[in-house]
């Protein structure tokens, strides 16, 4: 690959095999580049905790794009804290409606081993069922409620599931 | 009618040290990474001033700071709100900037003068001296002869000077220029007219040296004529990272937020930073609507605000033509890009 390649377009997907080629958008397209494909039997594992009557939401915390951890530098930026200043829990549209939930309302998120309470950002971005909030903010301790399970293998925290109940809050 | 001089180059280092006397020196140095940048000189022999290439930020930073202080404020049971002012006024003069630049503060010095001009601004503003170096050759992403603001300028400079080998040809153009041809005499020498037919030379050949083709009046005129196709804004907004780097590095983009920044629980300070309509939270609503899709429409006011508004307000673009946004964008959404897009070309 060479400057003037990708000079005045919008990029050449690596591997190019010689000064002039079309680069590769499928890397596996008409054959695996070990012959045959090499399946690998995996067993699902449930989570080790899923919703239930009392727990009924699935949590998922994570980042947002403009802060970075737990933000003691970007938290310091004016600039980014006006784009991203609070953490939002994101609630899809239908659960909002059965629960009576508009943007900007306070809910009181809870789960077996913690509360916090957030603010709600009602959106299309999460599935019915599921809500998400960020990790970045003290004000919102999510990591009070999330699980201590973790993968038998890889020993990465289950972060990604908890199960949790949402109640709307005057606050 | 501009006067014209001769600066041998033996002689700048001693005019810069002259000059330094009475000024802050800005100029373009290569720092140890090999990035040139305005900075502030402290030492001539110290500091590598690097004439050779485009600097990656204009002086946009020394007059509108990335961050300012507009007041402290202070509020007690004895003291009914006390708001201070610290004026940072350090005459300077700015050496070695480019002609888009320059046009860039003629831009600059309409848009805070508008109703009501801006104090923090003119303070600044007020103690520059601006030395222009006319582009002998224009960098790789430049087309200012496509905004008209280059390669060399007519008016707007205190001095502006064209790279003759071993001379420089100086113009006098305001009168703070003028006064330092008088002030300093002994550093400047009469033109011959060898000098002005090389300075002539330099002119034509350099407006022949350009190796971007941009079609800023075509697009200009197709934008007042009609709207450009929604499929344009979408392809480009798509691919607009939100990171807000046209916009800082622009030299003519001046949007700024304000923010009150809590120094204690009776004090505090009122500071202004640069802003990007290209950032969601530019319109984005108290209630969390955002009346402008950030997927699709996200880089629209940028380009109309340059290329439409700003021809429509004052009668000329606000672009300038050197092409820093073309070397930031990682997503490759730059002026020239749409431009292009806008022309019906790829």
């Amino acid at each position: 690959m060479f400057h003037d390649r990708i000079e005045g377009c919008w990029g050449l997907q690596w591997p190019c095999w010689n000064r002039d080629h079309a680069g590769t958008s499928f890397l596996h397209k008409y054959y695996f580049t070990r012959g045959r494909g090499h399946f690998v039997p995996a067993t699902h594992e449930a989570a080790a905790e899923l919703p239930d009557a009392d727990f009924p939401f699935i949590l998922n915390t994570g980042r947002v794009y403009h802060q970075y951890h737990t933000g003691t530098m970007t938290r310091q930026s004016s600039s980014l804290n006006r784009e991203a200043s609070e953490a939002l829990l994101e609630v899809n549209p239908q659960d909002a409606a059965r629960l009576g939930l508009r943007t900007g309302d306070w809910v009181e998120l809870s789960s077996r081993r913690g509360s916090a309470t957030v603010k709600a950002h009602i959106t299309e971005q999460v599935a019915k069922g599921s809500v998400y909030t960020s990790f970045h903010f003290p004000a919102v301790a999510i990591n009070l409620l999330t699980s201590d399970a973790r993968d038998p293998k890889a020993q990465c925290p289950e972060y990604k599931v908890s199960a949790v109940r949402l109640e709307k809050i005057n606050p | 009618m501009n006067d014209h001089y001769i600066l041998k180059k033996d002689h700048l280092n001693s005019l810069l040290r002259r000059l330094m006397k009475e000024y802050r020196l800005v100029a373009p140095t290569k720092n140890p990474h090999g990035d040139t940048l305005f900075s502030i000189i402290d030492s001539i022999e110290q500091a590598h001033i690097d004439l050779a290439s485009q600097p990656q930020g204009s002086i946009k930073p020394f007059l509108f700071p990335q961050q300012e202080v507009l007041f402290d404020y202070e509020h007690s049971a004895t003291i009914d709100y006390h708001f201070e002012h610290t004026p940072d006024s350090i005459p300077t003069a700015f050496f070695g900037v480019r002609s888009c630049d320059l046009s860039a503060v003629l831009y600059m010095d309409v848009i805070f003068s508008q109703k009501k001009r801006d104090p923090y601004y003119f303070e600044k503003r007020n103690e520059a001296i601006i030395i222009s170096l006319a582009c002998n050759e224009p960098f790789a992403n430049c087309f200012c002869n496509a905004t008209k603001t280059g390669p060399f300028l007519e008016y707007g400079f205190d001095l502006q000077l064209t790279d003759l080998n071993d001379r420089f040809m100086v113009e006098t153009g305001r009168a703070k220029g003028c006064e330092i041809v008088k002030r300093f005499q002994h550093f400047f020498e009469p033109v011959e007219e060898r000098d002005s037919k090389a300075q002539y030379q330099a002119f034509l050949e350099a407006r022949s040296h350009f190796k971007q083709q941009v079609h800023v009046e075509q697009a200009i005129k197709r934008l007042a004529r009609e709207p450009i196709p929604e499929e344009i804004w979408e392809s480009l907004s798509l691919r607009c990272q939100d990171c807000g780097g046209c916009a800082y590095l622009c030299p003519t983009c001046t949007c700024f937020t304000i923010t009150d920044l809590a120094t204690s629980a009776s004090s505090g300070r009122r500071i202004r930073s640069w802003d990007a309509c290209t950032f969601s939270g530019f319109t984005r609503m108290a209630g969390g609507h955002n009346p402008i899709n950030s997927r699709t429409h996200s880089i629209k006011q940028r380009f109309l605000h340059k290329l439409k508004y700003d021809v429509q307000e004052h009668g000329r673009p606000s672009c300038v033509g050197c092409g820093r946004c073309v070397g930031i964008c990682f997503g490759g959404v730059d002026i020239i890009r749409f431009i292009n897009k806008a022309c019906g070309q790829n």
